[in-house]
């Protein structure tokens, strides 16, 4: 039984998937290509949807990509995922012509960009390994700046924490900052966030913290 | 071609409702009510339309022994808050074959009372596996979280703001103002301002999933409501006056490798529809379009030709789509998913409201108004979705 306390993961049988997730076991990240017309597939099936010919090709991806686009989630129902927030999804266009709906971890408000190129980062799940991405040419944050637990799973590089958390007797643990001018947690005040995090239009995901 | 019209609407007036009623209780309610409204009768029922939303399977089937109705047409179409514009479609595609003369679609729901997480809930791992399924579900992609992926990629395409998006919340809220039972959907609801909005307000509201606020989100609410379609001979002996279904499309989108997800599905039904009506988008009085999230609205108003792909923002600017304002169609007049309710699929509403515009009867009423645009968006934008575009006009 799903415990809801773990990832919900992928269910057999289902014979298109099945042989994916047996790639991803191996950590290897495969797609199909037709060898009558040459179509992507993804994600995978048993047949081309191109043509109407049915011989497709197992070909590994690189794990080479680029953010299409993607949302920084703060809310979630699953008691699984509540525990990751906030958190990073994306759609990657991969080099090879698949877009893949992923997780992007080590995220930092420059990094998480349209356009941004990323490479594939596996994680661990249960057995399984999935394929996250992570942001090409990053510059890993200093260790006392670095907020997040540092969990290969988290999300956000520099998730904003409440400035309050230390400083201030009962303090806040809220790392869920929004663009207010106080927590929503614990009514404190907060600072506001770099210009450059209002430039860029991203002041308001919670992603400009004291870097 | 006027032969079919919306002949009765009724909309369940509860928003919260206790333990003693059911979504099956509030469809049959509704439907009464509509058929009152139409000064006809259960017996006059020959053709019916259902979601499913309140039977597990076989649900034309189960709503027709509830009713003790026997139609001659059903139809089970189940495409999330869309189906009620997929069922407008049929019911009038039906009518004008011969096969049918009065339609009845019946929608009711409990979402709020059963505390349904629609938006962020855990949907994931229900149902048979599919390959898309186990794909996607073990990152827990949330419904919000979906349309907020076709909010940023718009916004990185277009340059469209937060700030643009926040205008389709705040002149909603300003319609559902003028409407009383919006008014009390939200007190009834806890919201914790009920009053107008401004973009400031909506800006401000928590971040959901990046880049939609609180406010950039439909509530969850419980309700329903019925919509009976007739033919023309009927239409022309019932009370109110008719209105009439002039053109409709559908059309579904689904992601590929390259599809550019700020295009809706609306991009194919609107034209379709637009073009069997031979009206063009600026004639539109009204527009009903299906507000789960702002960013449905603004990419919806684009695809069905309001204004250029891309140019939403700047188009929504100033409060060209309230019901008082004129260079624009005064948009969801009843308060919209944003700010009367949303009970999971709103679909029905959408018809509910353009009727009421169209008889003289809405409590944001444009004057004069003629045409009116129904868009119902079913389903996930960012992944895949329905979209039916119905186009309603009075004589």
């Amino acid at each position: 039984m799903d415990s809801h306390l773990e990832r919900p993961s992928a269910r057999f049988p289902e014979p298109d998937s099945e042989r994916y997730y047996a790639y991803l076991r191996k950590r290897q990240l495969m797609y199909q290509v037709c060898t009558d017309c040459g179509t992507v597939v993804f994600y995978p099936r048993s047949h081309c949807t191109g043509c109407l010919g049915t011989r497709l090709r197992w070909l590994p991806s690189l794990g080479m990509g680029t953010i299409y686009s993607h949302t920084v989630l703060h809310r979630h129902g699953h008691p699984y995922f509540q525990q990751k927030l906030p958190y990073v999804l994306a759609f990657v266009d991969m080099d090879e012509g698949f877009r893949l709906l992923t997780k992007i971890v080590e995220a930092t408000l420059e990094t998480l960009t349209v356009g941004q190129r990323v490479s594939v980062h596996w994680l661990e799940s249960g057995g399984d390994w999935l394929p996250a991405f992570r942001p090409l040419s990053t510059t890993p944050p200093e260790g006392g700046a670095r907020d997040s637990p540092g969990s290969a799973d988290d999300g956000l590089a520099g998730a904003y924490k409440c400035p309050h958390a230390a400083r201030l007797a009962g303090g806040c643990a809220s790392r869920q900052q929004l663009p207010r001018r106080h927590c929503i947690r614990c009514a404190r005040p907060r600072r506001v966030a770099g210009a450059t995090a209002s430039a860029a239009g991203l002041d308001i995901i919670g992603l400009s913290g004291p870097r | 071609m006027r032969k079919a019209a919306i002949v009765g609407i009724a909309e369940f007036p509860e928003r919260r409702v206790q333990d003693d009623i059911s979504a099956l209780n509030i469809k049959a309610s509704s439907a009464q009510r509509a058929l009152e409204d139409a000064g006809l009768g259960w017996g006059d029922v020959d053709a019916l339309y259902d979601a499913g939303e309140a039977f597990s399977g076989m649900s034309p089937v189960m709503m027709a022994e509830y009713l003790q109705v026997n139609p001659r047409v059903i139809d089970g179409t189940a495409v999330g808050g869309s189906s009620y514009e997929f069922h407008a479609a049929h019911a009038r595609r039906d009518i004008e074959a011969g096969r049918a003369r009065v339609a009845l679609l019946t929608y009711g729901s409990t979402a709020k009372r059963d505390r349904r997480a629609i938006g962020t809930g855990g949907r994931m791992t229900q149902g048979m596996p599919t390959p898309s399924g186990n794909i996607e579900d073990p990152w827990g992609l949330t419904l919000i979280a979906n349309y907020a992926l076709v909010a940023r990629r718009h916004m990185h395409q277009y340059g469209t703001r937060p700030e643009d998006l926040a205008e389709i919340a705040v002149v909603t809220r300003r319609h559902a103002m003028r409407n009383p039972q919006a008014v009390k959907a939200m007190q009834d609801l806890g919201f914790r301002d009920v009053g107008n909005l401004s973009v400031r307000d909506v800006l401000h509201s928590p971040m959901i999933s990046d880049p939609l606020h609180l406010l950039d989100c439909c509530m969850i609410s419980d309700g329903g409501g019925a919509v009976v379609i007739a033919s023309d001979e009927v239409a022309r002996e019932t009370r109110h006056r008719p209105v009439w279904i002039l053109g409709s499309g559908e059309a579904v989108g689904y992601p590929d490798n390259k599809r550019d997800i700020t295009v809706t599905a609306a991009a194919r039904s609107g034209p379709e529809a637009f073009g069997q009506a031979g009206v063009r988008p600026e004639e539109i009085d009204v527009a009903m379009i299906y507000d789960s999230f702002t960013i449905t609205v603004l990419a919806s108003l684009e695809d069905l030709g309001f204004c250029a792909k891309g140019e939403g923002g700047a188009y929504v600017a100033n409060g060209r789509l309230a019901f008082d304002i004129p260079g624009g169609p005064a948009l969801n007049t009843d308060g919209g998913g944003l700010s009367s309710n949303h009970p999971g699929m709103r679909g029905i509403f959408l018809l509910i409201e353009a009727a009421r515009q169209l008889r003289g009867e809405s409590s944001a009423q444009v004057a004069e108004a003629r045409l009116a645009v129904v868009h119902g968006n079913g389903g996930q934008l960012g992944t895949r979705h329905a979209g039916a575009t119905v186009i309603l006009g009075r004589d």
